[in-house]
C-alpha cells in the first residue's frame, strides 16, 4: 500500500449532500488523511471551532448557515491558520473563493487528482 | 251804401269760411281716406289713453272691429307690457315723439305680433296736448327672420366651440396616450397623466391604483399649484385611504362604475369629512364638481382617476366624463400592460433560477460518481490484492449516485411538464403506500439529526392505484421543506390516517413541523408555479416548483393538498388520498390521466 502519511490534524470536509461527503471522506482518507464531517453551516462551525483542522473542503450553499457564515466563524476562531478549500457546483466558484478568502476553489464535478493535490498545497 | 258794404263784407267772410271749411273737411276726408286705405295701423288715443280711432288696417291686423274697442283701452297691449306702454304714453303727452320702437302685441286671436311703432302727441286748434296718434308696422317676419339668423349663428358658434373642445380633448388623449406608451414603468406616465389633466380637464386630479394583493394606492395627485399637491399629499398621510369609503374612489374600485357629482353639495363635504379641520381645509378649496372613473382592464379594477374641479368653477357634465373613461380605459392597459410584462421578466427570472438549480443538483451525483471512480481506480492500481468486499461497497454507491442522477433527471421533465403547464405521465399500479411513505421517513431521518421525525399510522396498509415514484417524490419533497424550514431543529409529525366515507376511503397524510411558518400573505399563493415565500427568498435554497408538482401529483391521483401555518410557530400540511382495496386486484387502466398526457 502506497499511501502518505500525515502528521496533522483532521480535514474537515464540509457538504450537505451525505453521498459526496462520504466520497471526499474516502477518498482522502485513502490517502492518509484523519477527515471529520459535518452536513450544514451550524455543524461545521461546532466542529470546525471545537478543536482546529488541519484545512476545510467547504461547500458554500449550506443549510441552517451558509459557506460565508462558517469562513467567518473559523476566521474568527482561528485567524488565517486554518486553510479553505472551496468546492461547490455553480458557476461564481472564484468569486466565492475570494470571499471566504480561500487558497483555492474547485468546481463540482471535480477531477479526484485535482482534490487531492489542492489539499496537499494546502497541507503545506 | 255803407250797409251794402257790411254785407257784401260778411258774404264774403262767410263765402271764405265756407271755403275753408270746405278745404278743412276736404282735407279731413282725405286724412280719413288715407287713414282707412293706409296699409298700416293707425290708432289713436285719449289722454286717458282709451282709443278714439282704430283704422281699417288695425281692425284687419289685430282683429278688433273699431267699435270693440272706442273709448276703451287698446286690447293689444299684454297684462305684463302695460306699465312700459303706459310711460310712453305719459311721455308721448308731454310732447315728445317715439320712432321705431319694438313691441310685442297680441292680436285678437291670441297670437303675438311684432310692431315697430311711431307715436306722436296730437294737437287741438289751440295747440293743447288732447291724445295721441300712433303708428305701427308689423315686423314680425323680419323679427322672426333674425331670430332664426342669430339662433344659426348661435348653433354655428356652438358646433366651432364643440369641433375646437373634440379637437383639445383628441389631443389630451393623444398626448396622455404616447404618455403613457412611452415607459413601462406606469408610477412615472401616470403622474405625467395626472399633471396633463390639470388644468385642462380639471383643477385636480389623483390616480389610485390597486396593488396586487387588492391594497389601493396613492399614486400621483395633481394641480397646478404645488403647494396644493403638498396638502393633498400630507392630508393622504395623515388620513389613509379608507376601502369602505362610500364616495369617490373607493366606492369605484367597489362597484366598477364611475361617479360623476355635477355640483358637489356641503353636505357631501361633511360626509366625507372625517373632522372639522378637514371639513375646513376642503371648504376653503372650493371644490365644485368632481368625477371619478375606473380604470380597468381585462375585467378587473386596477385604480381609479378622480378629478375635480374648484377655481375654474367647471361643471362635469356627461361629456366630460366620457373623455375621463376614455384616458381611464388607456391608463388601466398601460397598467396591466406593464404589470403583464414585470410578471413575465419575473418568471423569466425564475426560471433562469431554476435551470441554476438544477444544475446545481445534478452536479452532486456527477461528482460522487466521478471520486469514487477515480478513487476505486487508484485503490485498483496500488493494491495487489483488492479488499472485494469494499470494493463492491463502492461500486454499489457509484450505482446508487446514478440510480439517483436518473431520479433528478426524470424529475426534471416532470417539472418541465408542469412549466409547460400539462398534467404528469403517471403510471399508477395497485400498490400499498404504507412501506413507501416509511421509507421516505426513514431516509430524511438519516439526512437530520437536528429534526425528530416521528412517523405514525393507524393502519397496517395504504391500498390504492399508485404512482409510488410519483408520490413518494411529493411526500419526501413535504419532508424536505418541512427539515429546511425548521432550521433551528425540532419536531416534525408525520401521521397517517384513514377515513372511511363513501364508496371508497380516504387516506390522510399529514406533516407538522414547529419551523419558521409562511407568512399569511404568502399561504394563498405556496401551491403556485415557482413560488417562493418572502421569508425564504434569500435564505434557504430552492426552485419553487416544489409544492405546485406536490399539488400536481396529489390531484392526479384524485386527491388534495392543504396547508396551513403561522409564522414562527410551524407549518401543518395535510395530503388526502382516495384509497381502493387492494383485494380488488384492480390494474391501473390510467383512465382520466394518461388520456390527458
Amino acid at each position: 500500500m502506497k499511501r502518505d502519511t500525515w502528521d496533522v490534524e483532521p480535514v474537515l470536509v464540509v457538504d450537505d449532500d451525505p453521498d459526496l461527503r462520504l466520497a471526499i471522506q474516502w477518498a482522502l482518507e485513502d490517502e492518509g488523511l484523519e477527515v471529520v464531517t459535518a452536513a450544514d453551516g451550524r455543524e461545521a462551525l461546532d466542529v470546525g471551532t471545537r478543536s482546529q483542522p488541519s484545512l476545510v473542503v467547504l461547500d458554500i450553499g449550506l443549510p441552517v448557515l451558509d459557506g460565508y457564515a462558517v469562513a467567518a466563524g473559523l476566521r474568527q476562531t482561528h485567524g488565517y491558520a486554518v486553510p479553505i478549500l472551496v468546492v461547490t457546483a455553480d458557476g461564481r466558484a472564484a468569486e466565492k473563493a475570494e470571499r471566504v478568502e480561500a487558497f483555492d476553489y474547485l468546481h463540482k464535478p471535480f477531477e479526484l487528482d485535482d482534490l487531492l493535490s489542492a489539499v496537499r498545497r494546502g497541507l503545506g | 251804401m255803407g250797409a251794402r258794404r257790411q254785407d257784401a263784407e260778411l258774404e264774403s267772410l262767410l263765402a271764405s269760411e265756407r271755403e275753408a271749411r270746405a278745404r278743412a273737411e276736404a282735407a279731413e276726408s282725405a286724412l280719413r281716406t288715407i287713414i282707412g286705405a293706409a296699409p298700416l295701423p293707425i290708432v289713436s288715443l285719449d289722454v286717458e289713453g282709451n282709443v278714439t280711432s282704430w283704422n281699417r288696417a288695425a281692425e284687419a291686423i289685430f282683429g278688433w272691429n273699431e267699435t270693440d274697442v272706442l273709448g276703451k283701452p287698446s286690447p293689444t297691449i299684454p297684462e305684463d307690457e302695460k306699465p312700459a306702454s303706459d310711460a310712453v304714453l305719459r311721455h308721448v303727452l308731454e310732447g315728445e315723439t317715439v320712432r321705431g320702437l319694438r313691441r310685442t302685441r297680441r292680436r285678437k286671436d291670441g297670437s303675438s305680433i311684432e310692431l315697430s311703432i311711431y307715436t306722436a302727441p296730437q294737437l287741438d286748434a289751440q295747440g293743447q296736448v288732447v291724445g295721441t296718434v300712433i303708428l305701427a308696422e308689423d315686423i314680425t317676419e323680419a323679427v322672426r327672420a333674425q331670430e332664426e339668423r342669430e339662433l344659426l349663428l348661435r348653433a354655428e358658434q356652438e358646433a366651432r366651440d364643440q369641433a375646437v373642445l373634440a379637437g383639445r380633448r383628441f389631443r389630451f388623449l393623444a398626448e396622455a396616450g404616447s404618455e403613457l406608451s412611452s415607459s413601462l414603468d406606469y408610477e412615472t406616465t401616470l403622474g405625467s397623466v395626472a399633471r396633463l389633466a390639470v388644468p385642462r380637464i380639471a383643477d385636480w386630479c389623483s390616480v389610485l391604483v390597486v396593488e396586487r394583493d387588492g391594497e389601493a394606492r396613492q399614486l400621483a395627485t395633481a394641480h397646478v399649484d404645488p403647494a396644493k399637491v403638498q396638502l393633498a399629499e400630507q392630508l393622504a398621510v395623515e388620513y389613509p385611504y379608507d376601502p369602505e369609503g362610500t364616495t369617490g374612489a373607493p366606492a369605484v374600485i367597489r362597484s366598477g362604475a364611475p361617479e360623476l357629482i355635477r355640483e358637489i353639495p356641503d353636505e357631501l363635504l361633511e360626509q366625507v369629512s372625517p373632522d372639522e379641520r378637514i371639513l375646513g381645509i376642503l371648504r376653503d378649496l372650493g371644490l365644485k364638481s368632481s368625477m371619478t372613473v375606473p380604470m380597468v382592464a381585462r375585467s378587473r379594477v386596477v385604480g381609479a382617476i378622480t378629478f375635480v374641479s374648484a377655481e375654474s368653477g367647471h361643471l362635469f357634465g356627461e361629456d366630460d366624463l366620457l373623455l375621463a373613461e376614455e384616458l381611464a380605459s388607456r391608463a388601466a392597459l398601460a397598467v396591466d400592460n406593464a404589470r403583464l410584462y414585470r410578471e413575465v421578466v419575473e418568471l423569466v427570472g425564475q426560471k433562469d433560477e431554476f435551470l441554476a438549480a438544477a444544475a446545481h443538483d445534478l452536479k452532486n451525483p456527477l461528482a460522487i460518481m466521478k471520486t469514487l471512480a477515480q478513487m476505486l481506480s487508484k485503490r485498483v492500481a496500488r493494491e495487489e490484492t483488492p479488499d472485494v468486499p469494499r470494493l463492491l461497497d463502492v461500486l454499489s454507491r457509484i450505482d446508487v449516485a446514478a440510480t439517483r442522477m436518473a431520479g433528478q433527471i426524470n424529475e426534471l421533465l416532470d417539472i418541465a411538464r408542469l412549466q409547460m403547464d400539462r398534467p404528469l405521465d403517471l403510471d399508477r399500479r395497485p400498490a400499498d403506500l404504507l412501506p413507501v411513505l416509511a421509507e421516505a421517513v426513514d431516509e430524511y431521518r438519516h439526512l437530520t439529526d437536528r429534526h425528530c421525525i416521528c412517523f405514525s399510522s393507524s393502519v397496517q396498509t395504504l391500498p390504492g392505484d399508485w404512482d409510488v415514484v410519483r408520490l413518494e417524490r411529493a411526500i419526501s419533497n413535504l419532508l424536505s421543506n418541512a427539515v429546511k424550514f425548521s432550521p433551528e431543529g425540532g419536531e416534525i409529525l408525520v401521521s397517517i390516517n384513514v377515513e372511511e366515507g363513501g364508496s371508497e376511503g380516504w387516506a390522510t397524510i399529514t406533516i407538522r413541523d414547529r419551523g419558521i411558518g409562511i407568512p399569511g400573505r404568502d399561504l394563498p399563493h405556496v401551491f403556485e408555479r415557482f413560488y417562493r415565500g418572502e421569508n425564504v427568498t434569500r435564505r434557504i435554497a430552492g426552485t419553487g416548483i416544489g409544492l405546485f408538482g406536490v399539488r400536481q401529483v396529489v390531484e392526479q391521483h384524485g386527491g388534495r393538498v392543504a396547508i396551513e401555518s403561522e409564522l414562527g410557530a410551524g407549518t401543518h400540511v395535510s395530503v388526502r388520498l382516495p384509497l381502493r382495496p387492494m383485494d380488488e386486484g384492480v390494474v391501473s387502466d390510467g383512465k382520466g390521466y394518461r388520456d390527458e398526457a
